[in-house]
């Protein structure tokens, strides 16, 4: 009877450390994105959609970027970041100075902060929407990412 | 003869003759006919409209039901969704059509909280959802 209990004991462990080292392969961590507009002429509005290709991703931050033109914090859906929900995002911001205060060339327009899980490298989507001049004509812009250094959660 | 007869004959031949004119049969009125004559009251007064009159309290009620939802129409706020256009005509909604709205209207014409309204309208993750 005492080596039944023991060797259930001992089962019991072994499946509680099992589980232990799973979710440690699992653990999450942060990391922060820059975006980056490259555009020739100065931009007064700007539209971009971010999602991660192998779902690996939650977006919990979004941070306004170098322009003092873009000085508030761009618009996003606030309640899907704010809920943890947001494996994608949509980040817009339009601008009303004049066209001489407006950005141009490589601008960060926005940082975003991530938390990823699972053991594999994160895979990003980045499509820029719309870019356009201060008289609503499109740019012909590109748009670029650069992580920044992670940090275990 | 009997005393019967005897006090007859002591009556006035005119009443004499009088009551036996009054004495007739009693007029049976069968089933049928009390049918037939209830049905023609019936019909008779069915055809005859009653005057329809609200009572007070109904009167009050209604002038309060109409007020109430006069009220209601002009508490009602005014339909954002013909603000939310493809302003700039580019076959899409997006933040260009924001500033299109921004810089098309006069001060003071558009809020800055109805721009940021549509702005956050353009970036909904749910419309974005719904649209797709």
């Amino acid at each position: 009877m005492r080596t039944v209990i023991f060797g259930l004991i001992v089962l019991c462990a072994a499946c509680a450390w099992q589980a232990s080292s799973a979710q440690h392969d699992d653990s999450s961590r942060f990391a922060a994105v820059d975006i980056y507009l490259d555009s020739a002429e100065p931009v007064a509005a700007w539209q971009f959609e971010f999602s991660s290709r192998n779902g690996l991703m939650k977006i919990v931050g979004v941070e306004n970027g170098e322009s003092a033109a873009f000085d508030g914090t761009p618009y996003y859906d606030r309640e899907a970041v704010q809920l943890g929900t947001a494996d994608r995002i949509i980040v817009a911001d339009f601008s009303l100075a004049d066209a001489n205060l407006l950005p141009s060339g490589r601008i960060r327009i926005t940082t975003l902060h991530l938390v990823l899980t699972g053991r594999d490298d994160p895979a990003f989507d980045l499509d820029l929407v719309t870019a356009v001049t201060h008289d609503g004509r499109a740019i012909d812009a590109s748009i670029s990412l650069e992580s920044q250094t992670e940090s275990k959660q | 003869m009997g005393p019967e007869k005897e006090r007859s004959e002591d009556l006035p031949q005119p009443l004499i003759e009088a009551l036996k004119s009054a004495d007739r049969p009693v007029a049976m009125i069968t089933a049928r006919v009390d049918r037939e004559v209830s049905e023609m009251a019936r019909s008779h007064f069915s055809a005859r409209r009653q005057p329809t009159r609200v009572p007070r309290p109904a009167w009050a009620a209604m002038a309060a039901t109409v007020l109430i939802a006069v009220i209601v129409v002009q508490l009602q706020p005014p339909d954002q969704s013909t603000l939310y256009t493809d302003v700039d005509r580019s076959g899409r909604i997006d933040i260009a059509d924001v500033l299109a709205l921004a810089r098309a209207q006069g001060p003071g014409e558009r809020s800055q909280a109805e721009l940021d309204a549509f702005a956050s309208r353009i970036v909904s993750l749910k419309r974005a959802g719904e649209a797709s």
